[in-house]
């Protein structure tokens, strides 16, 4: 079985999970502007456009899983040299919250760039952080969070030499809605072969909505 | 000679009742007249009932005593055809003891006859004596026996001392023995408060312009489980804050620009100066600085803690939910109390 047909699999049994147990079951709908940026020693490629996706999430007490998938299609900017690709992408994330502003998360993200040309797969391991201020009250949030990645895998290429994200955000939370606004920078620089390094660099601006199920 | 010793024997028994007065007891030798009535030895018995009522009469003579020599005095008098004198010391005994009465086995109709008219000359009012009581409210009664000599109006009150208001406990008319009852409920249906309580008894005779009254005192005690205290009221280490200190406006200010400055950091700082960044670390420094402005505003415009009021609102809930339940099972102690009835002076006083 593949990697992402075990995430379909996760992905369906989440209510069977939810409804044997005491939890939260959150579903937000995700619009993201993302702009890709890529330099392999032939000047900057830069396609950008609009990802459309989704995710659900799990959590009981201080624990919850994540599940997401997002997908959409890049158009590259003229006078960058680059050609128009096809993004898609499936990431699960285990959280684990230790203080009321901190969340611990680590997960794993299939990513899949497409061209008329070739079909690249990405695998991304994460682990890192994301912090949680009230900005106004229990409604209003301020966010911040970063993550190391010390798995990136692309076929056709060496894994990544160094990569990490980062971003900053605001939430809003009433009752049963939610809503968030980030801005998350991902940077991924490769060993260098011969005399060039190669670098790769995706930002999205994500907004996104759902509802919060409380299930008893 | 047989002259002498039978003057002689004569003299000493007419001497020998003063000596045995002078030596008995006052019940000894009341027992001793009661034996020589009943003997219809009148004569005999006549100067011992006097020395019994007698003023000089030096050992201690009860009101029982003095009541039962009275009548014993009217009795024997009635004997001898005496009848109004009989009268007199039957209204001296009924005097001191409106409950006197004649035992109709014992005395004969002319002497009950007399009795009868001297009730009728009569008027007081009397009192049995209370003893220590137990009165349970929701199921018993303090009983009072009390008596008028003849017909009469008769009202019976009971007031706490130094209490202006009283309770009624009877106000109508009444000829000889009564029964009342108080249920330990004062005017107000509420349980008597604890104290000193003054049993009063005013009597108006219907047949002649005659009034009579008499106090009794009481002191009454409540007989009730310990109480429950009530949970104290909450203080402020109980409570949530509920609302935000004036500060709180600057620091979620500053959160939204630190947000900003993230976002302008990540584009900055993160990406590779090869590759550059687009706007989107722009436009998220431009939100969350909106964001920041607007819940600086919001904040100072709206400084209450929802969460933490409707939080406080369930601990003062919880609280008051506990205390009534404490309340309510306090008043099922009261409801339970027992009164505890016990005489505070001498069975009757007259004012």
């Amino acid at each position: 079985m593949s990697a992402s047909a075990r995430l379909v699999v996760a992905v369906c049994l989440v209510p069977a999970l939810a409804g044997a147990q005491s939890v939260e079951l959150s579903g937000v709908v995700t619009l993201a502007h993302g702009d890709h940026r890529v330099d392999a020693g032939l000047g900057v490629e830069r396609a950008t456009g609009l990802l459309v996706g989704g995710a659900t999430r799990l959590r009981r007490r201080g624990i919850a899983l994540t599940i997401s998938g997002e997908t959409g299609h890049l158009t590259a900017v003229q006078g960058s040299g680059g050609i128009d690709r096809d993004v898609s992408q499936l990431g699960a994330v285990a959280e684990f919250t230790p203080l009321p502003w901190l969340v611990l998360e680590s997960g794993v993200t299939l990513r899949s760039f497409g061209t008329v040309v070739a079909r690249q797969r990405w695998t991304l391991v994460r682990a890192g952080a994301e912090a949680r201020v009230p900005l106004s009250g229990d409604t209003f949030w301020a966010v911040g969070h970063a993550h190391l990645l010390p798995l990136v895998s692309v076929n056709g290429l060496p894994n990544a030499a160094t990569a990490f994200d980062a971003g900053t955000g605001l939430a809003y939370r009433r009752g049963r809605l939610l809503f968030d606004l980030t801005y998350t920078l991902e940077r991924c620089d490769f060993p260098s072969q011969g005399s060039t390094r190669r670098s790769e660099q995706l930002g999205t601006l994500a907004l996104r909505g759902g509802a919060e199920l409380r299930l008893h | 000679m047989r002259r002498r010793a039978a003057a002689l024997g004569l003299a000493l028994s007419l001497v020998a009742p003063t000596i045995t007065v002078a030596q008995a007891g006052t019940a000894e030798l009341l027992q001793q007249a009661r034996q020589l009535y009943e003997r219809l030895e009148i004569e005999r018995a006549l100067p011992i009932l006097r020395q019994v009522v007698s003023p000089e009469w030096p050992l201690e003579v009860t009101n029982a005593q003095r009541v039962e020599a009275y009548k014993y005095l009217g009795a024997a008098l009635v004997l001898r055809g005496k009848r109004d004198s009989a009268v007199l010391y039957f209204r001296a005994a009924l005097e001191r003891d409106a409950f006197a009465d004649l035992d109709p086995a014992q005395f004969t109709p002319a002497q009950a006859g007399a009795f009868a008219a001297a009730r009728r000359l009569t008027f007081s009012v009397g009192a049995r004596p209370i003893p220590e009581t137990r009165v349970d409210p929701r199921t018993g009664r303090l009983t009072v026996t009390v008596v008028t000599t003849h017909a009469a109006v008769l009202r019976a009150t009971l007031r706490a001392l130094g209490d202006t208001e009283h309770v009624v406990l009877y106000d109508g008319p009444n000829d000889g023995v009564r029964e009342i009852g108080w249920n330990g409920l004062g005017r107000d249906g509420r349980l008597a408060p604890a104290g000193r309580y003054d049993l009063s008894l005013v009597g108006r005779s219907q047949i002649a312009a005659q009034a009579d009254s008499l106090h009794m005192y009481l002191d009454l005690r409540h007989d009730v489980e310990p109480f429950e205290d009530t949970l104290p009221a909450l203080s402020d280490r109980d409570l949530l804050p509920e609302r935000h200190p004036e500060s709180t406006a600057g620091k979620d200010l500053l959160k939204g620009l630190g947000v900003a400055v993230g976002a302008l950091a990540v584009g900055g700082l993160v990406a590779s100066d090869r590759l550059g960044t687009g706007r989107e670390g722009r436009i998220m420094a431009g939100t969350a600085t909106v964001g920041g402005i607007v819940a600086f505003y919001y904040r100072r415009t709206h400084r209450e803690i929802p969460r933490n009021v409707a939080l406080n609102e369930n601990r003062r809930a919880a609280r008051d939910t506990a205390n009534a339940a404490i309340r309510r099972r306090n008043a099922d102690r009261v409801a339970r109390t027992i009164l505890l009835i016990t005489p505070a002076s001498a069975p009757a006083v007259r004012p």
